[in-house]
């Protein structure tokens, strides 16, 4: 069962950064991600990645929290990488002569069914395992010439590209941690007021902004819900017999339906009952209702505030005046 | 004070659920609903905290009609507490589930807290404020329901079934506090089990729709045949009386073997 206090990513520590109020912290991150997209030189960029790395420290989050939401996007990280570093034409750095040869064709097709029946004995990092052997097969190209050449060609990796893409990466990690330490250090309902407040003002272009608001609320409280529920099916339905492991495709999606249509059926009764209790208790879609949650900004809400702004406009200001940030 | 007259619903055309059902319930009255699956004691909850709307008859609470034009005003006269303890835990965290009846009434904060401190500390739940409703038992996730009815101090609290999916020490807990409540408030407690409505100053049984019994339980769990009509189970003391009872014709003590072990056989 999961008897996680607070669902999400939040980790309760006490810092500066805990202490802020929501709407300072979701303004200050749309902000400066705003500014991180207007950043166009690598020392500056370099230098935004440096201070990140500061606030991480003085948020009391050990690292690794963070690296989980960098592991997700290791794959999109990579295709930038290889995308940028051969795209970009300028300044030869390097170059590599590839020649497929019969011999190191064959070694790479064995590379491959071995990889392929390894399937059993190496399950972890597979995707990563399956980059570097393409790597090796690359480079034995360029090693390797015994044999009858089949085709020769030629790959150059420019200045232009490896600083694109460095630049891009930097960038991703940072908008990456930033955002990333928004919901580390707030709590999943704290970032809901404080964006009903925020959109507030939406309410005067026909936005309904509680209706939202109350929305996600109700989805924050019940996705735990959700999850157990879902771990009492899946093992009522493997009591039954259904293996959710094993299986071929049609199969898995058989096994899959077995799950998701008790779960559709059970979430609609508890909806039904929910708008029930809600109704009885008072609850009027859209009318006027005060808040237990109090949001109030403090000297320390005002002045990062102030910081970030300054910095924003420093940075816009330094763009038009047509610095090379 | 509840009265109800002549109450008619109907979910598709046909079948009545309920059905001309005339009923009144004095202030400060601890009264039992009784009733098999389908005798239409929930629904008629539902009507009496205005959920679904009557095809004829009328409600009043308090001396107030019950309409599409009240309804919003007269729902803090009343509160219901419903069977499944996950569907109406509406808050993230159960401070925030007790608010939420004050905030839909524009409670200013300073009088939100004291409530919540107030009605927590009733069910004894004031140590459990900032918990989610995953790490509360189902009696805790009631009772917490309850405080949130409390709070905006309605006059009649309706518990539909509140204690059927509970564990014995949840059902214990929720039944303390509905005893800490009798004579403040109104209670009309809705269940299909006999023993709930021992305690309770009088007893409506029902009946496809219809209310057949309305008397002081002693006088109701002695309308055996009625109630069996009903399929409602009888007292476990009223089982008792009956084997007694049936006992009273045997001569000898082979007789009373023989009678001994049909019983046996028939469980």
């Amino acid at each position: 069962m999961n008897t996680n206090p607070v669902f999400g990513q939040y980790y309760h520590a006490d810092s500066w950064l805990h202490r802020l109020d929501p709407r300072t912290k979701i303004l200050g991150t749309i902000i400066i991600i705003i500014s991180l997209f207007l950043l166009n030189n690598l020392a500056v960029i370099v230098g935004a990645f440096g201070a990140t790395l500061v606030l991480i420290l003085s948020s009391k989050i050990p690292f690794t929290k963070f690296l989980r939401s960098l592991k997700m996007m290791t794959t999109l990280l990579l295709i930038t990488v290889v995308f940028q570093l051969f795209f970009n034409r300028g300044k030869i750095l390097a170059e590599f002569d590839f020649t497929l040869t019969t011999v190191n064709l064959a070694i790479g097709i064995a590379i491959l069914v071995l990889f392929f029946f390894s399937r059993k004995i190496i399950t972890k990092h597979r995707f990563f395992l399956f980059l570097a052997l393409l790597v090796f097969c690359f480079y034995l190209q360029t090693v390797v010439k015994s044999g009858k050449a089949l085709a020769n060609y030629s790959l150059a990796i420019y200045e232009e590209g490896l600083y694109t893409s460095l630049k891009v990466v930097l960038r991703i990690i940072t908008l990456l941690l930033i955002s990333s330490l928004l919901t580390l250090t707030t709590k999943p309902a704290d970032i809901n007021t404080g964006m009903e407040r925020l959109a507030k003002p939406l309410k005067y272009i026909g936005v309904k902004v509680s209706i939202l608001s109350m929305m996600i609320s109700i989805a924050l409280r019940f996705i735990p819900t959700l999850i157990n529920e879902a771990g009492r099916i899946l093992k009522a339905q493997a009591s039954r017999g259904v293996d959710f492991k094993e299986g071929k495709f049609m199969q898995k999606v058989t096994q899959i339906i077995s799950l998701l249509v008790p779960m559709f059926v059970i979430s609609y009764r508890r909806a039904y009952e929910l708008a029930d209790a809600m109704e009885a208790r008072g609850y009027v879609p859209d009318a006027e209702r005060t808040s237990i949650s109090l949001l109030k900004y403090r000297a320390r809400d005002y002045l990062t505030l102030l910081f970030v702004i300054l910095l924003f406009s420093a940075i816009i200001a330094l763009k038009v005046s047509d610095y090379a940030i | 004070m509840v009265e109800v007259k002549n109450l008619s619903f109907s979910y598709r055309k046909g079948t009545r659920v309920i059905d001309s059902v005339s009923v009144k319930i004095e202030k400060g009255e601890f009264v039992t609903i009784l009733g098999h699956n389908g005798s239409g004691k929930s629904t008629l909850a539902k009507l009496l905290v205005g959920l679904l709307k009557a095809d004829s008859g009328e409600i009043y609470l308090d001396g107030r009609i019950l309409n599409e034009d009240t309804v919003d005003e007269l729902r803090g006269k009343i509160g219901i507490v419903f069977q499944n303890p996950d569907n109406q835990f509406v808050g993230v965290t159960v401070r925030d589930d007790i608010a939420f009846g004050l905030e839909n009434r524009c409670y200013p904060r300073e009088e939100m807290l004291r409530l919540i401190d107030e009605y927590s500390r009733l069910v004894n739940m004031e140590k459990f404020l900032e918990y989610n409703p995953e790490n509360l038992s189902g009696g805790e996730k009631q009772r917490v329901a309850i405080a949130g009815i409390l709070a905006y101090n309605p006059d009649i609290i309706i518990f539909d079934e509140a204690t059927s999916m509970l564990d014995p020490k949840g059902v214990r807990e929720v039944n303390e506090v509905m005893s800490q409540l009798r004579g403040k408030k109104t209670i009309i407690q809705i269940t299909h089990n006999l023993n709930e409505a021992i305690a309770s100053d009088r007893v409506l049984v029902m009946k496809d729709g219809k209310i057949i019994l309305n008397d002081v339980p002693e006088k109701v769990f002695r309308e055996k045949e009625t109630l069996k009509a009903s399929r409602l189970d009888i007292l476990d003391c009223m089982k008792l009386i009956e084997m007694i009872e049936a006992t009273q014709g045997l001569k000898n003590k082979k007789e009373l073997e023989e009678f001994l072990w049909e019983l046996t056989f028939r469980k």
